[in-house]
């Protein structure tokens, strides 16, 4: 059953077709909560909440259409929401942190003890928000232009442009913070 | 950066990006389907027919209240100015004119019960396209026209570039004390963008450089989109001085108050 089907038979009512529709995206949706967030467990509960929020609006969604990039666009919409919850209770936090200092016990992990990947997604993190979420679609997941454009909302054009400026900036991080992998990207 | 290196540089990240090491996957399958089919499920037969009676209903209202001739008239008050609609609500008469723009007649002033606050920071996180001055710049064909005034406004926080149909640069200044608080954000709306103001409490027609142009006052809703499409529907809860220059419609939204909205309006260059 292809996805335009599965989406019919799912707003009929058809457990099954809902389901092997959950099982076939509960991947890519989890891994870009993951990307975005962070952390394993608010990614599930995101993930979770997306599939949630299809389901309850798949009887609107055009079937016609690909099912990947909306699916990504309500996990995006979501995750930005969340990271913007995050960000007043890390505000928060701070204050707190500031008026009570504490010697941490933990030392931040070094570069030398992350692998290669991990280390391009610490770096990716270092950019603007917009540059993250292109280079999350395009390369980590592999979507290709057409559906990083659909998932984002914006045009393809615009998409291409944007991963430049992206891959640039991502670049001049490397360039000054992982000498590691500046030396893998240049070998 | 050539094509080739740029190539080079993409196929390492793509190789690079594929080892990145996501923990397992959850199968979230019971979980949701516990969640989702446990409510009746979206089925079309009965969500569609309810829904068309509704229509049925509701064309039928409307076609007798249009029947009666001030509640025609009422339905239909809406402004134009540029790429904006300001629809009116149907109790508050046509924008009222103030020639002197720092004597406000005081039944628009009475009228808006709320304190005028800028826009929270949140509602304007919400704008898709979030670019630089530069680049917006580059992608559209009229000159993006920053205010000199205020004196310690300098360049925008946040830009924000739309393009559909339609080009649309929002340009977003902070509180400097309070960096969540948006101070003011401009918003350029070339040919093709279109807002729709959904019933201001207050509509007042302004002069601003011998043309005309209006003020209003939150709280509403507006329905930003281009082309054929909407985008984002937003609460406005300040002050917004909208009017036009050639091909391009400018709305400053502030706490500010109108003889001041229109020097930083006429401040542009």
């Amino acid at each position: 059953m292809n996805d335009e089907d599965a989406i019919r038979h799912a707003c009929q009512g058809d457990e099954a077709a809902w389901l092997a529709l959950v099982r076939k995206y509960q991947n890519p949706i989890f891994r870009l909560a993951y990307l975005l967030l962070g952390d394993a467990d608010e990614a599930e509960d995101l993930a979770q909440e997306t599939l949630i929020r299809a389901y309850r609006s798949l009887d609107r969604f055009d079937a016609t259409r690909p099912l990947r990039p909306w699916l990504l666009q309500i996990t995006r919409n979501l995750a930005h929401n969340r990271r913007r919850s995050l960000q007043r209770y890390l505000a928060a936090v701070s204050r707190w942190w500031q008026q009570n200092p504490v010697t941490p016990s933990d030392p931040p992990s070094t570069a030398g003890q992350l692998a290669d990947a991990e280390l391009l997604q610490q770096a990716v993190q270092q950019l603007a928000r917009g540059d993250q979420e292109v280079i999350y679609l395009r390369y980590f997941l592999e979507l290709s232009v057409a559906e990083t454009a659909q998932t984002l909302g914006v045009a393809e054009g615009t998409v291409k442009s944007r991963l430049s400026r992206a891959l640039n900036r991502l670049r001049t991080v490397i360039d000054a913070a992982y000498p590691q992998l500046r030396e893998e990207v240049r070998s | 950066m050539t094509v080739e290196k740029q190539t080079q540089w993409e196929s390492h990240l793509e190789h690079l990006a594929a080892d990145f090491p996501y923990p397992a996957t959850p199968d979230l399958a019971p979980t949701v389907l516990a969640l989702t089919t446990r409510r009746a499920p979206p089925r079309w037969h009965r969500s569609v027919q309810p829904a068309w009676v509704l229509i049925f209903v509701v064309v039928l209202l409307l076609a007798g209240l249009f029947t009666i001739p001030p509640v025609r008239a009422a339905l239909l008050e809406w402004l134009q100015i540029g790429a904006v609609r300001i629809q009116l609500p149907a109790s508050l008469p046509p924008a009222t004119m103030a020639t002197d723009h720092q004597n406000l007649p005081a039944a628009t002033v009475v009228r808006n019960q709320y304190p005028p606050t800028p826009t929270p920071f949140s509602s304007m996180l919400d704008v898709a396209g979030e670019t630089t001055l530069l680049a917006a710049q580059a992608q559209v064909n009229f000159p993006l026209r920053l205010p000199a005034l205020p004196a310690d406004l300098g360049e925008p926080d946040h830009v924000y570039l739309q393009q559909t149909e339609g080009d649309m640069v929002i340009l977003v200044w902070m509180q400097p004390e309070e960096p969540e608080q948006v101070r003011m954000s401009l918003h350029l709306l070339g040919p093709g963008a279109f807002v729709w103001k959904m019933q201001p409490p207050d509509v007042v027609e302004v002069q601003m450089n011998g043309e005309r142009a209006y003020w209003t006052q939150g709280p509403y809703y507006i329905k930003v989109g281009s082309g054929q499409s909407w985008g984002s529907v937003r609460l406005v809860n300040g002050h917004v001085l909208i009017w036009t220059a050639g091909e391009i419609t400018y709305r400053l939204e502030s706490d500010l108050s109108l003889a001041d909205a229109i020097r930083v309006a006429e401040s542009l260059e």
